[in-house]
């Protein structure tokens, strides 16, 4: 295997968005593996937290943040940021909740008025219908 | 070329890239180049899963090619049931012209039933075996 | 030989080159992302691969995702469409590398056309008429940058060489403000776009947007093929166009058009390309060549009679033009209205369901889309859904025709901007032709007010 080749694949491998490559050819056995990092987590993994911070107490007044329009939601601003709210965040009238993007324009969704999020109920990067529930709100008193 | 010449060049050749570990072996040599953090090894095929919400323990292609359940210059099937596999391990690949790329097992379990045929053309997130949880 | 084309874009564009390559007896290899998989055009083509997910980063401009489907189909050639890679000469090389034919020029050509200065340098040298200006790094001595800002006369504009889309760029109409604003612009431009280097251009007032169509071959053969107006724009983008560029002498065109074929024969162009030009004060100037096919060929083809993408494939696999320059003519005009899923008044994007959908028809009519009854368009991409197009005897009898198709034309369950064309279609200045790149602004300005 001469090094022009193994070139060839490093660049192969370094501009695509896999990870890692695995050559064989006559008896030889090149393999690259890149440095990532941490393993993302599956998104099916991460779910089951979200139901659980229902809360099943006595009533409350809740109300939900729907998605305006179809797009994808965004909870952070840019990837690798923190979320703009939490589970369990106190958020003021005004407060951005998340991004909806629909056709490279982003529209930020705000809170109508102060109070708590009780419940994340979607994933960052996920298709929302008009109308979804996006986050459920405890009003503050 | 001598050895110490090859490291040197692909040593240089690494640098500036993404690659954390190269591996080169011939009939004759082994060469194994690493770089960065080496108290932990790196992440075996940390390919994104795909975006489409799966039921779990579904392994789905990383990208267009050709699937292969076994590796064509090693010994025994990757993707076949009932083999006992750990997080990151090969399950299958899929091959693009002289490329093989790794499908690694999300988790450890146990290869349950292969969904795609050996040699079957596959695109992205095409589904291709499940894997089930190891019994207690 | 070529006998199989990967088509690495999606919507309209996708299904009008999966139809260019039908009618030449080639193979369709689609390739599309998780939004796509539904799409009716995906299923018609021979060969369908997903790539990727819904981001178009990793999907429809994932090089390597496609050269895999490239490799496993089979595909001898990729034809990139427009926007994403089409104009990317590290992919054109990469295709190249990999043994496939790019359907396009050079990635030489596109890397030369992408850079203003050095495309800019290019026409000259071809005699393609551009901006009074010059196309070298400005002198640094006030007196020496005041000779070249009287020599292009008042008033001037600043812009940055790296900007783009209206973003950097300052007019002077005072001689007196010129070092002030050049400095303003250098240090704008040193902050977004992280080069200082700017240069200065002749002002124009009231332009309008012209450009012409050309192809070349491999064998050194070049063919221009018409003009194009594309003055009704918002924000850079185009919303109807037409062919041919109404009320500028033919023998003008007919000079440009010659010019612009000269500067491919030059270049050793090949493959289909646009230049496009402002047009002020009956002079012509150069602004930027697009290497690839545009949204609005199909109004040169209605007007000539040529299927351009059936040409960018038969030049790519190696063939000679089959025709010459005097067997190109114009008869009749035609128009072009971009249906994009958007508000027609807020321009909001409004992707979702098509839940009734009815396209016109009849002679002269033509609607270029991906779209029909029951189709999800995706939040993921550009919003355009369809592109409807006219051809009439004359620009009047085109005008015409076209009220009557956006009348007849419905989509519900997402907004469209068929109110706003049809409100414009409705506009004594539009009728009448030949206004300003500025013009539609101008009109939406006054709607809102």
């Amino acid at each position: 295997m001469d090094n022009d080749l193994i070139k060839t694949l490093i660049d192969a491998l370094e501009a695509s968005s896999l990870t890692e490559l695995e050559y064989s050819k006559g008896g030889a056995t090149l393999r690259l593996v890149k440095w990532t990092g941490a393993l993302p987590t599956h998104p099916a993994a991460a779910a089951p937290a979200v139901k659980r911070t229902e809360p099943a107490a006595p009533w409350r007044p809740f109300s939900t943040v729907n998605a305006p329009v179809f797009g994808v939601v965004h909870l952070q601003r840019s990837p690798g940021a923190p979320p703009l709210v939490t589970t369990g965040e106190a958020v003021s009238a005004g407060q951005v909740l998340c991004m909806i993007e629909a056709m490279k324009i982003f529209t930020e969704l705000r809170a109508e008025g102060d109070g708590t999020v009780a419940a994340v109920l979607v994933q960052s990067g996920q298709e929302v219908e008009a109308g979804q529930a996006l986050f459920r709100m405890e009003r503050s008193r | 070329m001598t050895a110490a010449e090859r490291v040197r060049v692909l040593s240089e050749t690494l640098e500036g890239t993404s690659i954390g570990l190269l591996e080169l072996t011939t009939p004759e040599e082994t060469i194994r180049l690493r770089r960065g953090d080496t108290s932990h090894p790196p992440p075996l095929a940390a390919i994104e899963p795909s975006m489409r919400a799966h039921p779990p323990g579904l392994v789905t292609a990383p990208c267009p090619g050709v699937f292969r359940t076994a590796h064509p210059a090693q010994d025994g099937p990757l993707a076949q049931a009932e083999r006992h596999v750990a997080a990151g391990e090969a399950v299958g690949l899929v091959q693009v012209g002289p490329l093989l790329v790794h499908i690694a097992a999300p988790a450890s379990g146990v290869v349950g039933e292969v969904l795609a045929e050996n040699g079957a053309t596959v695109g992205y997130g095409t589904p291709l075996l499940r894997l089930q949880e190891e019994r207690a | 030989m070529i006998d199989t084309v990967l088509i690495a874009n999606r919507g309209e564009i996708a299904l009008r080159i999966q139809r260019a390559c039908r009618g030449l007896g080639l193979r369709t290899v689609a390739v599309y992302s998780e939004a796509d998989a539904d799409a009716a055009y995906v299923r018609q083509a021979d060969t369908a691969l997903c790539i990727g997910p819904a981001p178009a980063a990793r999907s429809y401009l994932d090089q390597a995702a496609i050269l895999f489907a490239a490799q496993t189909s089979g595909a001898g050639a990729i034809h990139p469409g427009y926007g994403f890679l089409a104009e990317n000469a590290a992919f054109a090389e990469r295709v190249e590398r990999a043994g496939l034919v790019f359907v396009g020029p050079s990635a030489a050509c596109i890397r030369a056309m992408g850079d203003k200065v050095a495309a800019k340098r290019a026409m000259r040298r071809a005699g393609v008429p551009c901006v009074p200006g010059p196309d070298e790094p400005l002198p640094a001595d006030p007196a020496a940058l005041r000779a070249v800002a009287d020599g292009i006369g008042y008033p001037v504009i600043v812009k940055a060489a790296g900007g783009g889309g209206g973003r950097g760029m300052r007019v002077v109409e005072d001689p007196a403000r010129l070092l002030d604003t050049l400095a303003l612009t250098q240090e704008e431009a040193r902050g977004a776009f992280g080069s200082a280097a700017v240069y200065i251009e002749k002002f124009l007032a009231h332009p309008r947007h012209v450009e012409i169509q050309v192809i070349a071959d491999r064998h050194g053969h070049a063919l221009w093929l018409g003009s194009r107006d594309c003055s009704l724009q918002r924000r850079n983008q185009k919303v109807i166009e037409e062919a041919p560029a109404h009320g500028i002498p033919d023998a003008d065109v007919a000079a440009l058009g010659e010019r612009c074929a000269e500067a491919c024969r030059q270049i050793g162009y090949s493959g289909a390309g646009t230049f496009e030009f402002l047009y002020d004060a009956g002079a012509f100037h150069f602004i930027e060549m697009n290497t690839r096919i545009q949204v609005e060929h199909p109004v040169t083809e209605e007007t000539t009679g040529i299927d351009i993408v059936q040409l960018q494939l038969r030049v790519a696999r190696g063939e000679a033009l089959p025709l010459t320059q005097d067997q190109v003519a114009c008869r009749g005009h035609a128009l072009e209205c971009r249906i994009n899923a958007e508000d027609p008044d807020s321009f909001a994007p409004s992707p979702g369901r098509i839940d009734d959908w009815a396209v016109p028809g009849g002679f002269g009519v033509r609607v270029d889309t991906h779209a029909g009854p029951g189709y999800r368009v995706p939040p993921y991409y550009d919003s355009m859904v369809a592109k409807l197009i006219v051809r009439g005897s004359d620009r009047a009898d085109a005008v015409e025709r076209m009220r009557l198709a956006l009348s007849e034309m419905r989509v519900g369950g997402i907004r469209t901007n068929l109110p706003l064309h049809r409100a414009l279609l409705d506009d004594p200045g539009v009728r009448k032709g030949g206004v300003d790149i500025h013009y539609l602004q101008r009109w939406l300005a006054r709607r809102a007010a």
